[in-house]
């Protein structure tokens, strides 16, 4: 019990312990109905401090966070949203924004400890997820499952009274088609050079993975959000021994036909902009990360389990030692 | 909603709101995949007579209403189809007692709940939330086999205070966005087939009959609402239960003339 | 669960321990899978001598079974190591041992659906989570996944005002390779042993020291199986049931 605090200090930190789950979960339903304004809009910090990172860098400051994840994002749901209505018009009825994906990331395993200073909270999550792709041409789902942890900082604006998002490190660990896949002898197979067997078929693309302009019913693993995509569109098909979705490189990532589960034409630079599909719904434009990844890597079974987004331990305060923001690309072993 | 100020004693007790709303919904879940669906009415649903009256159990193809419509389709009619399921295991295995014990013979139900995402109304009287559930359930078949399906749902629900002081189920809304058998390729499921799934047939004849969500089109229809909005006190019109349903207008996909 | 029977200053302690042993029993899943078995023990359970871990074929009862068992399971992490390192040369082979150690398994399981009671005395806790898992491991069928679906239940006690485990039962209902129908008990020999994974053959962690069927795996014609009892309020321990290995009434 944090009894060295006074009992308005503990009420408030039990109010903050409360607002991050409250607001991660929040998050995570608007994300899955792609309402990516709300998500990104209604509360979260719009510091330079505000950080989100994934498999492929951080993003460096809220207006890093917003392009990518907003501005970046919300045209392919659009586009997605034309073409299809081309051969179903009576979706003209339909919110156009959700018409994608629906990226279940469920939030369990939550560890949260708030700091004794009453500014920031802690949280982490494993994150059991499915990404669904409900609506699409061939009148088929898709779907993937994806097993990921979150590392989330929050902080509380004592102007406004309100606890907000501050940071957040995505660690995508393994999936591929649901339920096909078998994603440890996927890895395997991959790591040997190993095609097909034994994951099965796969359904499409990666989570939100830009879909290419033609409409048309595209066969089972050439579609791109929403569902309309061309047989140009996203990342290449899942199932076949890989995990939906990474970074450029990592051990063995050389080995096999594909790689560890890469997106092709994604490339690391040193510094600036990094081009590739964000887990936030694949931008088909540049992703710019102020801190170039790879932060984290998909699973295979010659790595570590990576420790990228440790439990909070009890804080005093928020700091280089307790964040989950990521300042530099960290060694990967 | 305007801004709110509490107490030191108010806030925590909020804080404990929440927390029994959390609570109450693992449970309910808990005695739903131990199929003591009797208990979890009787114990974790309204029980004064204004709410008894108004408690609703939706899904994607309407709603029951009332606790004891509720209670003649979630307890009754699914103990019938127990007993009409173990009948037919006990006909392929001799061995098998057809007693209420072996109700369930054969079968997993797993609809844990996760994602917690509660909203405590402004007046401490009510509250709404939504759940995900990645869950599975599985039927025995009388030759021994089984058929395990996954069941990724959003469960929404309001709940009440009452005068007890204890937190009750009020509104339940399930909703599905497919069904299909685990170990298999989802990318084989159709859509637009027009046809009810196991689903929608175990759903019965509710009492308002409704295209509450249809999930042919992804989450693009918007609803169930999710996440809950902060609120100052209840209205119907914005709950889970059958008035806050979707007004789908005339020409809308999920529009029904015989539904009105 | 009431927030009547306590003021404000006694609930707001109970929050800041329902937190702390929600974040304890995270932070065991999470042990598994960051492989840090040879320290869970000492970080993790209580220091008394009548600590048990309850699986579905029997009881780790006392802490040299616990200690056995965890040993067990590094011994077997070493192991798996070795034989990815002479599977993969290229990668792995002038790695050391301290640096191979954990390469292979990806032990997945996410607790959900909590149910936690504070005793009204605070010196327990009692806790039930449903497990939702990805079980990744190595044997000599190589790295498989299964879908791993259960529960996991906790009795915490307060020791020096930390709070620590007492007694684990964690029951599986399905422990079957992704990938695959359900219900089949012979699904894994749909992934046919491999000769570079030979080794680890025979390599198995310690048994139950009170072996007995605590529960059955799913199939299609087990007998419907309730859930472990879950925590229900309580002044004091001596007043409720417990998940440890001297009382079967949680899962009878």
């Amino acid at each position: 019990m944090k009894t060295h605090l006074t009992l308005s200090q503990r009420i408030h930190n039990a109010e903050g312990i409360q607002a991050a789950e409250y607001l991660h979960a929040r998050h995570t339903y608007l994300h899955a109905t792609s309402y990516c304004k709300e998500e990104w809009g209604e509360f979260w910090d719009t510091s330079e401090e505000a950080s989100w990172g994934h498999l492929f860098g951080v993003m460096c400051g809220f207006d890093e966070v917003w392009y990518n994840s907003v501005t970046n994002y919300d045209p392919d749901g659009y586009r997605g949203f034309i073409n299809l209505a081309k051969q179903h018009p009576e979706i003209s009825w339909f919110d156009a924004r959700s018409m994608r994906e629906i990226s279940m990331h469920t939030l369990a395993t939550d560890i949260i400890e708030a700091a004794d200073d009453g500014k920031t909270v802690r949280a982490s999550f494993l994150t059991p997820g499915v990404l669904m792709f409900a609506f699409n041409a061939n009148h088929h789902y898709r779907g993937l499952t994806l097993w990921e942890r979150y590392g989330s900082d929050f902080i509380y604006d004592e102007d406004e009274g309100q606890w907000l998002y501050l940071h957040e490190q995505v660690c995508p660990d393994m999936g591929g088609p649901m339920d096909v896949c078998n994603p440890g002898m996927d890895a395997y197979n991959k790591l040997m050079g190993i095609g097909g067997a034994p994951g099965g078929k796969g359904p499409g693309p990666g989570p939100g993975a830009g879909g290419g302009p033609g409409a048309g019913g595209p066969p089972q693993g050439m579609g791109g959000a929403p569902g309309a995509g061309g047989p140009q569109g996203g990342p290449p098909p899942q199932g076949m021994g890989g995990a939906p979705q990474g970074a450029p490189g990592g051990p063995g990532e050389q080995r096999g036909a594909d790689g560890n589960a890469q997106v092709p034409g994604m490339k690391i630079k040193t510094k600036g902009a990094t081009r590739g599909a964000t887990s936030a719904g694949g931008a088909k434009g540049e992703v710019h990360v102020g801190v170039p990844g790879p932060i984290h890597f998909n699973y295979t079974p010659i790595m570590h389990v990576q420790n990228t987004v440790a439990w909070p331990e009890p804080y005093k305060t928020m700091d280089r030692e307790n964040t989950y923001r990521i300042y530099e690309t960290p060694e990967v072993d | 909603m305007r801004k709110q100020y509490y107490s030191d004693d108010e806030r925590i007790i909020r804080v404990w709101d929440v927390e029994e709303v959390k609570d109450l919904m693992a449970r309910r879940q808990v005695l739903n995949m131990n199929n003591e669906r009797r208990k979890e009415l009787d114990t974790l649903w309204v029980t004064e007579p204004k709410y008894r009256k108004t408690a609703s159990m939706g899904s994607n193809w309407g709603y029951y209403v009332g606790m004891d419509e509720i209670s003649n389709y979630y307890v009754v009619q699914y103990t019938d189809r127990l007993q009409k399921a173990l009948d037919e295991k006990c006909a392929a295995n001799p061995g098998l007692r057809n007693i209420r014990d072996n109700f369930g013979y054969g079968d997993l139900i797993a609809h844990h709940v996760s994602t917690p995402c509660v909203v405590l109304a402004g007046d401490g009287k009510t509250a709404k939330g939504v759940w995900y559930s990645l869950g599975v359930r599985s039927l025995g078949k009388p030759d021994g086999s089984c058929e395990a399906k996954w069941y990724p749902e959003r469960i929404c629900a309001d709940f009440v205070k009452e005068d007890s002081g204890d937190w009750k189920i009020w509104h339940l809304l399930i909703s599905l966005d497919v069904e299909y058998e685990a170990g298999t390729n989802l990318g084989d499921v159709e859509t637009f087939t027009g046809a009810p799934t196991e689903a929608q047939k175990e759903f019965g004849e509710p009492t308002l009959p409704y295209v509450v969500h249809n999930p042919d089109y992804g989450w693009s229809d918007g609803y169930p609402t999710v996440p809950p909005v902060a609120y100052y006190s209840y209205d119907p019109a914005e709950g889970y239960g059958p008035e806050g349903r979707p007004r789908w207008h005339k020409g809308h996909p999920n529009y029904r003339k015989e539904n009105g | 669960m009431s927030t009547l029977r306590f003021n404000t200053e006694e609930l707001v302690g109970r929050f800041e321990d329902r937190r702390d042993v929600k974040n304890l029993a995270g932070k065991y899943v999470m042990s598994l899978l960051l492989k840090k078995e040879p320290t869970i023990l000492k970080d993790l359970w209580s220091a008394r001598d009548d600590i048990s871990l309850g699986v579905d074929g029997g009881y780790y009862a006392g802490r040299d079974a616990l200690a056995a068992y965890y040993a067990s399971i590094d011994a077997a992490t070493k192991k798996k190591a070795q034989v990815l390192k002479e599977v993969f040369p290229e990668d792995l082979g002038e790695y050391s041992d301290e640096k191979l150690y954990g390469r292979g398994p990806m032990e997945i399981r996410s607790l959900d659906n909590a149910i936690i009671e504070i005793a009204d005395d605070g010196e327990t806790a009692k806790a039930f989570f449903y497990v939702f898992g990805l079980v990744t491991d190595i044997s000599e069928r190589g790295p498989v996944s299964n879908w791993v679906l259960g529960s996991c239940c906790f009795d915490f006690i307060r020791e020096d005002g930390v709070w620590k485990i007492w007694h684990v039962l964690y029951l599986e209902d399905v422990d079957t390779p992704a990938g695959k129908k359900w219900g089949d008990p012979n699904a894994i020999e749909q992934f046919p042993e491999m000769e570079n994974f030979a080794a680890m053959k025979g390599v198995e962690t310690a048994k139950p020291n009170r072996p007995m069927e605590l529960r059955t795996l799913y199939t299609g014609s087990r007998p419907f199986t309730k859930l472990p009892k879950v925590p229900e309020p309580y002044d004091t321990f001596a007043n409720t049931f417990s998940y440890g290995a001297d009382s079967q009434e949680a899962w009878r």
